[in-house]
């Protein structure tokens, strides 16, 4: 199972554990296991079988947020979530993976998102009626931790859309408003298989697809490719959909909007997409000025703890990775922090009370009061 | 692999338990393994065959000073071996549990506690990574001035435990020019305060623990001095007809009394190594022709040929017509590092060096942290890397190199620069290569290498580790190294350490092992 | 016994020398020990090394710990070894600094090497005329913290500054008077003085360069010579990033007690 990898694991185990100070969870826990190398050698030594795959290694392998600053941080370029997939994934057919994880599943059956709740109901409380009978060909997918946790992401999004007289896109109007990328990511293939089989029949009449979620966009894009569910439309985030429109269109800035603040790049976002300079584009275009960043920022960014179903394995661990990433904006005196993830808006809310946490299109539907006749 | 059940009395865990809370320790065997071996490439010979090193019973992460000073009070009860560990970056195995016992991982001792910008001084827990204290200091616009290439991987308690050096080492020092203060829970079980004495009167205690590599006690805090970040960096790279004519050229620059941050003088194959990698146009120009025969024979079958037959292919390498590479690099206010720049352009030229412009600089900056890598594909492909850092003063240099070279390169290829340099003499870190065997095969080559090195370096006058330590890979020598002074430190051991549950195994040969041994 | 390693620039040499003597015989070679003892140039190499003395020229050279790069060491039991000569090592503990400073408690240097410098090429006096006691240190930091290292610092207020002013004949007033003292290479201790100003210049500190003779040398004797400057920490300590002169520690006078009791 693991033989694709036997090269980079075999980098990893000679290697003089070079990534490990990028890697949130290693400098957390502070358990050479759970470093990149740590996790890379042992399962070097499943691999070799030299050891068998118990409940102990599989836990191991939950011990990552699948956040790639190893990647970027290593010369040899080593993905080391794509070898934990691997793992994970046999460690569910086993059924050897941590109970949080079964638990996990449990919950996610009842609606077929992580919050065992009816989102579309939700969202149809948020937006009006209209959004959902429009037959349209592009259309917005707002993710299910948007709807659960900042339904106000949504909301602000087609504030802005008619801001700015965008009048063409409908939103996701489906019972399941989940991609699948929790369950992907914690190794549950088969539950993915069909959970995307049955996206896929709902997403393909759609020329485009815009989310505000990287995660989705990644999982939509790439992960469905290579299930054999790809999409023929596009799916783009919703910076990419927004930036046209942003710079050509003439509207009105509400000059109080010029507040400190901080840009935290999702490592989806910036790791996975490569998106990194367009959000600052677009904030500066937006505000007149260049956000202030935290000194690991771009795609040496580091992850907020939610990603991977880390925060499922490992919550306190996970929360105390967002509240170390947070300290830099309590030191800079910043009241504002601006990002572009539900999960990364979500942890950091849940990590600080005093500080204000945005979307970025919040932020720009904050900015912008109206398209000038 | 078959992993030894670990040897613990389940009072003990309920002691542990008690101190640390259950998150606070693991006896997993998934998690012993990991923490079997550091950074020796002697244990990555081992891995490479499955072959483990000794496995600790329990690893323990404290959270604070009083945790730390409880679980030595426990293990002094129950004579059971600490081990401290930091980044797990050492290479001279000094975390490895030889006799078992208890690793205690620092890494929970992460904090930046104080930066005192009136004094310039910074306040640390020793737990914190390197590079993690270094972004911090930034952050608030400051430097440790530390740029060890292990920077990545490393933790302060083990910079300090094992005085370690940074590139920028000339100007800002090495890690014990930098300790003000320490906080230090001794193999007694009690927290010991040091102070600066530096230039004034006292007993130096901070030198009696930077450098003791866990065997006196636990680093769990320090003061370090810092800078205010430099406006300006400059960078050069020049060439000097051969190692003699460099080596004088770094000797006057010291001696002139300027700190550039940086200061390294690659030998012949060093060189090439270093120009042969780099993508750069500049400097691949510089050498045409004479890159990629040598890059090549290192990049392909051709290594196999070269590594087998060690004593035919070094004397030819080191007498490729390259020349050595001197880099430079300077920090500080911009009328300054252009007068420095000035005047060592000057001493370089008298002494024949040709000047390739400030590319060679610049590129090491960048890729500075690179080399480190390099050591997965040459063992991925079937060879062995190591490094020996030795010191010595300028008179002895140049035969302080030639009888390392000598004595290494007939069973290896090695090649070397002068890494860190003072104004009374410097240090030289030999690279050596040679092919992987049969586990025993390459245990005895490597064993071998290390002897012939060390032995030439101590019959030249040097010291046998500028920055890496000594750990359990060197302790046979420091007897030597260290003549009668040996004793001095037994005393500090018998003070610090009086039940011997520190590090055992590191450093030195303690008279009570080498009795037991005998008997 | 005396000797001088040229090319390493080390002179090996008999503690029981006086600093003064010790001085004199690196000057006729062109050289300086850098080293100005805080108890006057009388006092002997063997009991600065013991007492670790401070060195009034610390800044640029270091104290009596950065000087000795080795030498040989008698124990109180009579137990006599050698300590090779090297700049660093990480071998265990550096016994060169922890037998300097132990007042004999762990050893006396029989012979000690200690790094010699080439006399300072350049030689300048600098006075810079600080609005208050908390600037002036802050002209201090500006220095220390760019690496520009003069041989000697000093801060004067009210009445000292303006004495040693009018001792100079000039005719400016300030709170506080920063006199340093430059050396080393010509080109270099040009560029330190620009620098120096360059640092201070948003203030608009103003500074004096007194290069005739006669004020060289009523600097040189009223601030060097003359006055030992006992209390050279508790005053100068921050301006050298070093916490303010702190006692012993419990820890240092208790492992001071062992080893007087334990006699190995
Ligand atoms: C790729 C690579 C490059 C390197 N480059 C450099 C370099 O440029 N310069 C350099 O100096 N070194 C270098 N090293 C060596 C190594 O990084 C240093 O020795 C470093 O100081 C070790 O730090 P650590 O935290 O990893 O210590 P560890 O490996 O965890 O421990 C080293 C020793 O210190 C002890 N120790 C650790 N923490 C404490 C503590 N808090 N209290 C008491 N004892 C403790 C351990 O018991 C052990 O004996 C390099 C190593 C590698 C792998
Ligand atoms: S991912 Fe790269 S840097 Fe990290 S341990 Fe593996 S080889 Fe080393
Ligand atoms: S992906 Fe992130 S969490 Fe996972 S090993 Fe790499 S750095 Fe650590």
């Amino acid at each position: 199972m693991l033989e694709t990898f036997s090269k980079l694991m075999e980098y990893c185990t000679y290697c003089p554990r070079l990534c490990q100070s990028a890697c949130p969870v290693a400098m957390t826990e502070g358990n050479e296991s759970f470093s990149p190398w740590g996790l890379m050698q042992t399962l070097n030594q499943l691999r070799k079988g030299e050891i068998p795959l118990d409940s102990e290694l599989a836990a191991l392998s939950y011990k990552c947020l699948t956040c790639k600053a190893c990647t970027t941080q290593c010369e040899h370029g080593n993905e080391i979530p794509p070898v934990l997939h691997e793992v994970r994934k046999e460690a569910v057919a086993r059924e050897l993976a941590p109970p949080e994880i079964s638990g996990f599943l449990n919950k996610f059956h009842k609606h077929n998102n992580p919050f065992s709740k009816d989102l579309l109901q939700k969202l149809k409380n948020i937006l009006p009626s209209k959004y959902f009978d429009m037959n349209p060909q592009t259309i917005y997918y707002p993710s299910c931790t948007t709807i659960a946790k900042c339904p106000e992401v949504v909301h602000d999004t087609f504030e802005l859309f008619e801001k700015l007289k965008i009048d063409f896109v409908g939103v996701y109007p489906e019972a399941i408003q989940c991609c699948g990328y929790p369950l992907i990511s914690g190794g549950m293939e088969y539950d993915f298989i069909d959970l995307a089989e049955v996206n896929f029949h709902a997403l393909k009449k759609y020329k485009t697809i815009v989310s505000g979620s990287p995660a989705c966009v990644y999982t939509l894009r790439e992960t469905y490719k290579k299930y054999d569910f790809g999409l023929p439309g596009k799916v783009v985030t919703i910076n990419e959909f927004l930036e046209p429109y942003l710079h050509n269109i003439n509207y009105r800035l509400k000059k109080s909007m010029r507040t400190k603040l901080m840009y935290h790049d999702p490592c989806y976002l910036s790791r996975y997409l490569n998106e990194v300079s367009l959000p600052r584009e677009l904030i500066a275009h937006v505000s007149g000025y260049q956000p202030m960043e935290f000194f690991d920022h771009g795609e040496c960014t580091h992850c907020s703890g939610q990603g991977g179903c880390y925060s499922i394995t490992s919550k306190e661990a996970s929360d105390e990775i967002a509240r170390r990433r947070l300290e830099e904006v309590v030191e800079k005196k910043v009241q504002t922090l601006v990002t572009q993830c539900p999960s990364c808006v979500h942890k950091f809310r849940k990590n600080s009370e005093r500080l204000v946490v945005k979307d970025l299109i919040s932020y720009l539907n904050d900015s912008i009061e109206g398209v000038k006749e | 692999m078959q992993f030894e059940p670990p040897k613990l009395k389940k009072h003990f865990l309920d002691h542990l338990e008690a101190i640390v809370g259950p998150d606070g320790y693991s006896v997993k065997n998934l998690d012993r393994f990991n923490y079997s071996r550091d950074s020796n490439f002697k244990s990555t010979i081992r891995i490479h065959h499955s072959a483990l090193e000794p496995l600790p019973d329990v690893i323990v992460w404290p959270k604070d000073t009083r945790q730390l000073q409880a679980l030595v009070r426990l293990a002094i009860r129950t004579k059971m071996p600490m081990i401290p560990f930091g980044g797990g970056s050492g290479v001279c195995g000094g975390t490895i549990a030889e006799t078992g016992g208890m690793i205690v991982d620092m890494k929970k001792m992460y904090r930046l506690l104080k930066v005192d910008s009136a004094n310039l001084l910074a306040t640390a827990e020793a737990g914190i990574m390197g590079y993690t204290l270094e972004k911090e200091l930034q952050r608030k616009g400051y430097t440790l001035g530390h740029f060890p290439s292990s920077i990545l991987c490393a933790s302060l308690g083990g910079y300090l435990a094992a005085r370690s050096a940074g590139q920028n080492s000339t100007r800002y020092g090495k890690i014990e020019d930098m300790v003000r203060e320490l906080e230090v829970v001794t193999g007694q079980g009690e927290i010991v305060q040091t102070r600066d004495v530096e230039n004034g009167d006292g007993l130096d205690l901070n030198q009696i623990f930077t450098g003791s590599e866990g065997t006196l006690g636990f680093i769990t805090r320090a003061v370090l001095k810092i800078y205010p970040l430099a406006p300006c960096q400059a960078f050069r790279g020049l060439r000097f007809k051969n190692m003699k004519t460099g080596i004088e050229a770094v000797r006057r620059i010291m001696q002139t009394g300027l700190k550039p941050s940086v200061v390294r003088l690659y030998d012949e194959i060093d060189t090439l190594l270093f120009m042969g990698y780099k993508k750069n146009k500049g400097i691949t120009e510089v050498v045409k022709g004479l890159a990629s025969p040598l890059k090549k024979l290192f990049m392909s079958t051709s290594l196999w040929g070269a590594l087998s037959a060690p004593k035919l292919v070094s004397p030819v390498l080191q007498h490729l017509p390259t020349g050595c590479l001197l880099i430079l690099m300077h920090e500080g206010v911009e009328r300054l590092v252009r007068e420095e720049q000035k005047i060592i352009m000057e001493i370089c030229r008298d002494l024949g060096a040709e000047d390739l412009g400030e590319e060679p600089g610049r590129v090491w900056h960048e890729h500075r942290y690179s080399v480190s890598y390099k050591a997965s594909p040459l063992f991925h492909s079937g060879a062995f890397i190591d490094t020996i850092e030795v010191a010595t003063t300028w008179d002895k240099m140049e035969a302080l190199y030639s009888a390392m070279l000598k004595a290494m390169s007939s069973h290896c290829l090695v090649m070397a620069h002068l890494s860190h340099a003072y104004p009374e003499g410097g240090s030289f870190y030999f690279t050596f290569l040679a092919s992987l065997g049969g586990l025993k095969k390459s245990e005895a080559l490597y064993d071998l290498i290390w002897d012939k090195g060390i032995t030439a370096c101590q019959e030249t006058g040097g010291v046998i580790s500028h920055h890496h330590g000594v750990g359990r890979l060197k302790k046979k020598y420091v007897d030597r190294e260290w003549g009668g002074g040996a004793a001095l430190y037994r005393r500090f051991k018998d003070y610090y350490d009086p039940h011997g549950i520190m590090n055992p195994g590191k450093l030195i040969e303690l008279k009570r092992e080498k009795k037991e041994k005998v008997a | 016994m005396f000797h001088l390693h040229k090319i390493s620039l080390i002179a090996v040499v008999d503690p029981e020398m006086r600093v003064i003597d010790y001085e004199q015989k690196l000057n006729a070679e062109g050289l300086t020990s850098g080293y100005r003892p805080v108890t006057g140039m009388q006092t002997p190499l063997s009991a600065c090394l013991a007492e670790r003395t401070a060195n009034l020229f610390f800044l640029k050279y270091g104290g009596i710990e950065e000087l000795c790069v080795g030498g040989a060491v008698v124990t109180p039991q009579g137990v006599a070894f050698p300590i090779k000569d090297y700049p660093r090592a990480a071998t265990g503990c550096d016994l060169r600094r922890v037998v300097i400073g132990s007042r004999g408690l762990l050893g006396q240097f029989r012979e000690g090497s200690l790094k010699v410098f080439p006399l300072p090429e350049a030689l300048v006096w600098g006075l810079a005329l600080f609005e208050g006691p908390e600037a002036a240190l802050e002209g201090v930091r500006r220095m220390v913290g760019s690496f520009i290292r003069p041989l000697f610092v000093r801060i004067m207020e009210e009445k000292e500054g303006s004495g040693l002013l009018r001792s100079l004949n000039l005719s400016e007033e300030a709170k506080v008077v920063l006199a340093f003292k430059l050396g080393g290479l010509k080109g270099m201790v040009e560029a330190e003085r620009e620098a120096v100003m360059k640092l201070n210049e948003a203030d608009n500190v103003l500074f004096h360069w007194p290069v005739r003779p006669a004020e060289v040398e009523v600097l040189d004797q009223t601030l060097i010579v003359r006055e030992p400057c006992l209390d050279f920490w508790t005053k100068y300590a921050p301006l050298a990033g070093r916490n303010p002169a702190s006692p012993a520690t419990d820890g240092e006078e208790a492992l001071k007690k062992y080893l007087r009791e334990n006699p190995c």
